[in-house]
C-alpha cells in the first residue's frame, strides 16, 4: 500500500511473461533457433510466410509447455488449439501470429513467492499458452527504413499470464524471479535475459485501499531485467497516483519504460490499438496431448526449487536464506550438491558457507557465473575436507582456494603438501615457537602484562608469520594465554 | 451490422494502408456487402450444434525437434523489394507516440 497525502492507494499488478523455449528448431518449421546467427540466415519458406507452406508442430515445445504446467500444478488441456492473432507489423511476415486463445495448453496453477517478512504468498496463474515469436525490427540503422531480421520469427514461446494478484513492485519482481528460477530449473528455457529469452509485460492499476473494483490499467511493455521491472512498476504506480490525486483519469494504454530517463511513456492508446480478430488456425488441427506424453514429463520432472530448499534446510541443516540462494540458481545448486557428494565426510553447512562466501567472492571478483567456475566441485570437495578435518585453517583455506583458482588440475592436498600449509600438529614445536616470539619481544610482553590487551593479537600475528599461517588458531590462543598470564 | 466511413479509415490505419478519400465510400460498400452475407449466416439456428474446432476430424501430427531446414537467405532476399546487406528494408514503422 502506498500512502500519499490522505488517501491510501493499493496497486494491482498482473504479469505476462514470455518464456522462450529451449528447442533446437522453431515451433512450426525445421529452421534453427540459435541466437546470434547471421541475420536472416535461419529463415525457411514457412518462416517467411511463402504461400503454400504449412506449419507442423514441434513436439518438444508441447512437452516443455506440459512440463511447465505440471510444475505449477495447472490443468493440462488434453486437446489444445492454435489460433491466429492478426496484426500488421513487418517483423511478422504472415500478418498474424500463431498463438492460442480458447483451449490454451495450460490453464490455472500457481506460483508461491516469499515476502520480505518470510511469509509465502500464492500468485495464481490464469494460463500459459504456446505461441511463436516475431522477428526483430531494427529502427536505428537506417534513417529512412526499418531493418528486418526474421531469424527469431517462429521461435517457440510460452506466455505465462498471472492473475492480478500482486500488490507491489517488490511482489512483482519476486514473482518474476520465481518463474525464472522455475523455467531454468525445468530446463525449458536458457534464461538468457540479455538475449531476450525471458521477457515481461506488466499490467498495472491503482485503486483506493479497501476498494474491490479494479482501476483502469496500463500495460508496460517488454521489460527484460528484474531491476527494470521493479523500477518501471514503481514509477507507473506513482504516476497513476499523481494523476488520480490531481483529479485526472487513467487512460488505458501501452507504456514503454525508458531506463535512461527512468520514466514510463505512452506508446499507443488502446482506442487506436489493434483488434486482433483471433480465430482458430485452419492450417493446424487441434493437438491431442496424450496421457503417455504427460506421464513421461511427470516422470522426468526434476526436483523443484521449493522442494530443494526444504531438503537443504530440513535434512542438511542450512539456514533458509542460504538454502534459497543455492536452490534457486540451478548451476549453483549443482555445484553445491556435487561438492557435498564428493566430500569424504560430507558437511553441507560448511560447503554452503564456502560456496556463498569465499567462492562467490572470487566469482564476483572475476565477473564469472557458476557455470564458469574454474575449480571443479570435486577439487573444492578436497579443499573442504582439509578444512573440515582441521588440516588447514579457514584462512589458509582461502589461500589454497586462490591457488586452485589459478591452476587447473592441482588438488588442495597437493598445494597443502607442496607449500607445507598443514596446521602444525606438533604441540611441542608450537610451544617452542611461542617461547621464542615472547623472548624476542620483551618490550611488548611487558606492555601487555601492564594492561595493553590489544597486544595479544600482535603475538598471534608474530607466531602465524613464523609458521606461515599453519599454527592451529585455538591451540595457539590457549598457549599464548597460558604463557602471557603466568 | 454495417460499417461506416470512420470504420473504414480505422481499419485502413491498422493495416497501414493509405486510402484515397474518394475510394472510401466504395470500399465501405464492398465491405458492407460481405457483412450482409455474414448477417445471413448469423440467422441460422445453431443452438443444437456442437462447435467444431476443425472441419477435419483428425488431430495434428507432431514433428521431432530437429533442424531440418537450411538457409534460404539468398532466394528470399532476391524476392524482397528492398534489402541491404543482411537485412530486409521496410518503410519506417515505429509506433507513434
Amino acid at each position: 500500500m502506498t500512502a500519499s497525502g490522505k488517501q491510501q492507494w493499493e496497486a494491482v499488478i498482473g504479469l505476462e511473461i514470455h518464456v522462450q523455449l529451449k528447442t533446437d528448431s522453431k515451433l512450426f518449421s525445421g529452421s534453427a533457433t540459435a541466437y546470434g546467427a547471421e541475420p536472416n540466415s535461419q529463415v525457411s519458406w514457412l518462416d517467411a510466410a511463402l504461400p503454400g507452406t504449412l506449419p507442423v508442430v514441434n513436439e518438444q515445445a508441447i512437452r516443455y509447455a506440459v512440463r511447465f504446467g505440471l510444475a505449477v500444478d495447472a490443468r493440462i488441456n488434453r486437446e489444445t488449439v492454435f489460433a491466429r492473432k492478426n496484426y500488421f507489423y513487418p517483423d511478422l511476415p504472415k500478418g498474424y501470429q500463431i498463438s492460442q486463445m480458447d483451449r490454451p495448453i495450460v490453464e490455472g496453477g500457481h506460483i508461491m513467492i516469499s515476502l520480505p517478512d518470510g511469509s509465502q504468498k500464492r500468485i495464481g496463474l490464469t494460463r500459459a499458452h504456446l505461441e511463436e515469436d516475431a522477428g526483430k525490427s531494427i529502427h536505428d540503422i537506417y534513417p529512412q527504413y526499418s531493418a528486418i531480421d526474421l531469424n527469431r520469427a517462429g521461435t517457440p514461446l510460452i506466455e505465462v499470464v498471472s492473475e492480478p494478484d500482486m500488490r507491489s513492485a517488490a511482489e512483482a519482481v519476486a514473482y518474476m524471479r520465481q518463474v525464472y528460477t522455475l523455467v531454468t530449473h525445468l530446463g525449458i528455457c536458457d534464461g538468457n535475459l540479455q538475449e531476450g529469452s525471458f521477457r515481461c509485460d506488466a499490467n498495472v492499476s491503482v485503486r483506493p485501499a479497501g476498494s474491490q473494483t479494479l482501476g483502469t490499467r496500463t500495460e508496460l511493455k517488454n521489460i527484460n531485467s528484474f531491476r527494470f521491472v521493479e523500477r518501471a512498476i514503481k514509477h507507473e504506480i506513482a504516476r497513476q497516483i499523481r494523476v488520480l490525486e490531481a483529479g485526472g483519469r487513467i487512460v488505458q494504454e501501452t507504456r514503454l519504460y525508458d531506463a535512461d530517463k527512468d520514466e514510463t511513456r505512452a506508446m499507443r492508446s488502446k482506442e487506436a490499438a489493434n483488434d486482433y480478430r483471433y480465430f482458430p488456425d485452419p492450417d493446424l488441427l487441434p493437438v491431442h496431448v496424450s496421457a503417455a506424453l504427460i506421464d513421461a514429463e511427470k516422470a522426468q520432472l526434476p526436483e523443484l526449487p521449493q522442494e530443494k530448499i526444504n531438503r537443504y534446510t530440513q535434512s542438511w541443516g542450512l539456514k533458509s536464506a542460504e538454502a534459497r540462494i543455492l536452490a534457486e540458481d540451478a548451476a549453483a545448486s549443482a555445484v553445491f550438491e556435487s561438492c557435498v557428494a564428493a566430500m569424504q565426510h560430507p558437511q553441507p553447512v560448511l560447503a554452503a558457507r564456502w560456496l556463498l562466501g569465499e567462492v562467490s567472492a572470487l566469482l564476483n571478483r572475476d565477473g564469472l557465473d557458476w557455470p564458469a567456475l574454474p575449480v571443479a566441485p570435486v577439487r573444492l570437495a578436497g579443499l573442504l575436507d582439509a578444512v573440515a578435518s582441521d588440516t588447514i585453517s579457514h584462512k589458509t583455506g582461502k589461500t589454497v582456494l586462490e591457488k586452485m583458482w589459478d591452476h587447473a588440475d592441482v588438488t588442495a592436498a597437493e598445494i597443502i603438501e607442496r607449500e607445507g600449509l598443514a596446521q602444525m600438529s606438533d604441540s611441542q614445536a608450537l610451544a617452542e615457537l611461542v617461547d621464542k616470539v615472547l623472548a624476542d619481544n620483551p618490550k611488548q610482553v611487558a606492555d601487555y602484562r601492564s594492561g595493553n590487551d590489544k597486544l595479544f593479537n600482535f603475538f598471534v600475528g608474530q607466531v602465524m608469520k613464523a609458521t606461515r599461517g599453519t599454527a592451529h588458531p585455538a591451540e595457539l590462543k590457549t598457549l599464548l594465554e597460558d604463557k602471557l598470564n603466568t | 451490422m454495417t460499417i461506416t466511413r470512420q470504420d473504414v479509415e480505422q481499419i485502413a490505419a491498422l493495416a497501414k494502408l493509405r486510402l484515397a478519400p474518394k475510394d472510401i465510400d466504395s470500399v465501405r460498400d464492398s465491405l458492407n456487402q460481405v457483412l450482409s452475407l455474414v448477417d445471413r449466416i448469423q440467422t441460422a439456428d445453431v443452438a443444437a450444434v456442437v462447435p467444431m474446432r476443425h472441419p477435419r476430424d483428425a488431430t495434428q501430427s507432431l514433428r521431432a525437434d530437429r533442424v531440418s531446414e537450411s538457409s534460404r537467405k539468398a532466394e528470399l532476399m532476391a524476392l524482397a523489394p528492398a534489402t541491404d546487406g543482411d537485412y530486409y528494408l521496410v518503410p519506417k514503422v515505429v509506433d507513434t507516440e
